[in-house]
């Protein structure tokens, strides 16, 4: 045992990778799903999605297969490794340690399928319902004994003693990693039956184009995860039995534990860590608040470039009310100038449908009126057409409009006049 | 305040000389105070107003379009709603806030969404159909009401002047 780790205190002695610095907890879990590759799984996509599809139905024969035959015969578990394979989970036995004396199995946690896997190869039952709902627990996979946490010792002992070919399974690190490390045993349940222990190591692959495509990631929901082992090709998990070992007179559960976990770790070829289920969580939460702050500033920062924006086209309404705003908003956006886009606006840069305002006819004028003036503008349109005063252009500089201005008020006046002769038959 | 102010009125002004009611010129007095306008409105038809073009002197606040301008004809008018000094009473001219005759309702008064072109409409309509319950000139109101040909001449001779025509041109 190497003890130069300071942190192995908490029992991490991996004989060979020790020697490296404690990896991040972050480094046992994918992050992502899909690192790169995208565009190879892009391709990929309309084969597996059909391949999915198939494979669902696929599985639902193969959950009946499950509840049909008995869990310990081995016809079951040969047609259940058979379509388990077409599924896309092939199992790899990689050394045979077959022992029947051994009733419990300690396995590492790298997929939410680890325990289907191992029941193909010998049918057991895993004494823990965490986050999977019981319709799919194939075969009785699953047996409830009191708490899922922390099963009772003494019913489990019972269940061992009644149960002939049927071996308890255990997930000590009681959360799914990535495999790069091995968390801390949590659940000791295993070494407290007092019966020989068998580790086992699973490891879960997926082929080369494929292989950057994380099995479980931190926070997957078992659906998630099951819906990428159906996409994908197929997933190889090697498994591999390693020799019972049992508990010495004068060991602790704890110190047992701890053996084991070395034991399973050297065989992985991994370090084991002391991080357990609760950091795991604890990591989930943080990366949830990281990512909600992230968000959060974000929505900030646009709430207030937003203020500013809808500031400013105020501004800009007050000026030229009859401008939809969206159209004064849509502008400011481009220009981020109150001036400009006035400008734009009165000079036609920027086309808008004018905004129908109430007018002063609408809003109703004194009671005691008769005729709208829009009616007596009309037939004034009609008789006086010289006392249109609009002017052909709006002139850039204040002189020039301070001519147009005189000019036509000079018209207006003139025209006025001649009218006024006309009608009323007045000679100068 | 002033920048926006000058910016509404700019366009306004571009509004109003591009694409006037009939008979309506309004503008800037001088460039150089944009807030002191003056405005030409012709009389409408078929009043006694009929034919006359009217000056008036627009003055804004600088809060405008927030506060309303004030109006004041500059040329000589007998009329019920306009003060013997010229200066029109008429509900678009009066925030929502002050009511100095009791009688307008709020949804007729000056708000940022009216313009100088509604005043001046409003005002023509006004010179159309004058509102006798508002006394800005009582004395004018009770000829509109109880002698409306001895109005009329006055009005006819306030047009003729108004156009620079004499008083004393002899019909044909």
């Amino acid at each position: 045992m190497s003890s130069d780790d300071a942190s192995s205190s908490r029992g991490t002695q991996a004989p060979g990778p020790s020697a490296n610095p404690l990896p991040s907890i972050d480094t046992l879990f994918h992050l992502e799903r899909i690192p790169n590759q995208l565009t190879l799984l892009c391709l990929y996509m309309p084969l597996g999605v059909v391949l999915g599809f198939l494979r669902v139905f696929i599985c639902f024969h193969t959950f009946l297969v499950t509840l049909l035959l008995p869990k310990t015969s081995v016809i079951r578990c040969y047609i259940v490794r058979a379509m388990c394979t077409i599924l896309g989970l092939v199992v790899i036995e990689e050394e045979k340690n077959r022992d029947p004396e051994v009733k419990v199995f300690v396995a590492n946690h790298v997929s939410i399928v680890d325990h289907w896997m191992l029941d193909l190869l010998q049918p057991c039952v895993l004494p823990s319902v965490w986050d999977i709902p019981c319709v799919l627990n194939w075969g009785h996979i699953y047996k409830s004994f009191s708490s899922p946490q922390e099963p009772n010792v003494v019913s489990l002992k019972s269940f061992i003693q009644s149960q002939q070919n049927v071996t308890l399974l255990g997930f000590p690190e009681a959360a799914i990693s990535n495999g790069t490390a091995l968390m801390r045993f949590t659940q000791t349940w295993p070494f407290e039956l007092d019966v020989p222990v068998q580790a086992v190591a699973i490891k879960a692959s997926r082929s080369s184009p494929f292989r950057d495509l994380s099995i479980a990631t931190l926070d997957s929901s078992w659906f998630a995860d099951l819906v990428w082992l159906l996409f994908c090709p197929w997933t190889t998990f090697h498994i591999c039995r390693l020799p019972a070992v049992s508990r010495g007179r004068e060991e602790t559960v704890e110190e047992f534990s701890q053996r084991v976990a070395e034991m399973l770790a050297a065989q992985l070829g991994v370090r084991a860590t002391p991080y357990t289920k609760a950091e795991k969580q604890e990591l989930v939460k943080r990366l949830h608040r990281e990512r909600l702050q992230v968000h959060r500033r974000s929505q900030e920062a646009n709430a207030r470039s937003n203020l500013y924006l809808v500031h400013m086209a105020n501004q800009v309404k007050e000026v030229l009310p009859d401008v939809p705003l969206h159209v004064i908003m849509q502008d400011l956006q481009e220009t981020n100038s109150v001036d400009s886009t006035i400008s734009r606006i009165i000079d036609g840069v920027v086309s808008y449908i004018p905004e129908k305002r109430p007018t002063v006819e609408a809003r109703g004028e004194p009671s005691n009126q008769t005729m709208p003036i829009q009616e007596l503008l009309k037939t004034a349109k009609d008789v006086q057409v010289t006392f249109n005063t609009s002017a052909s252009s709006f002139g850039s500089t204040a002189q020039e409009r301070f001519q147009s201005y005189h000019e036509r008020k000079t018209r207006l006046i003139e025209n006025a006049r001649m009218k006024y002769i006309q009608k009323h038959g007045i000679k100068i | 305040m002033a920048r926006s102010a000058l910016r509404r009125l700019m366009a306004e002004y571009k509004q109003l000389t591009l694409n006037p009611p009939e008979g309506i010129i309004a503008g800037p007095i001088n460039e150089e105070n944009f807030f002191e306008w003056e405005a030409m409105i012709t009389g409408p038809e078929g009043t006694c107003f009929e034919g006359g073009v009217f000056s008036a002197k627009l003055t804004f606040p600088p809060d405008y379009p927030l506060a309303p301008p004030k109006m004041q004809f500059t040329c000589e008018m007998y009329h019920p709603n306009i003060y013997p000094d010229g200066r029109v009473c008429i509900s678009i001219l009066h925030a929502p806030g002050e009511d100095p005759m009791g009688y307008e309702c709020s949804s007729e008064r000056w708000s940022p969404v009216q313009s100088v072109e509604k005043i001046l409409l409003s005002v023509i309509s006004m010179l159309a159909e004058p509102n006798v319950e508002s006394g800005a000139n009582v004395d004018a109101a009770k000829m509109w009401r109880e002698d409306r040909d001895q109005f009329n001449r006055i009005a006819d001779h306030l047009v003729r002047k108004s156009l620079g025509l004499p008083d004393t041109f002899s019909k044909v």
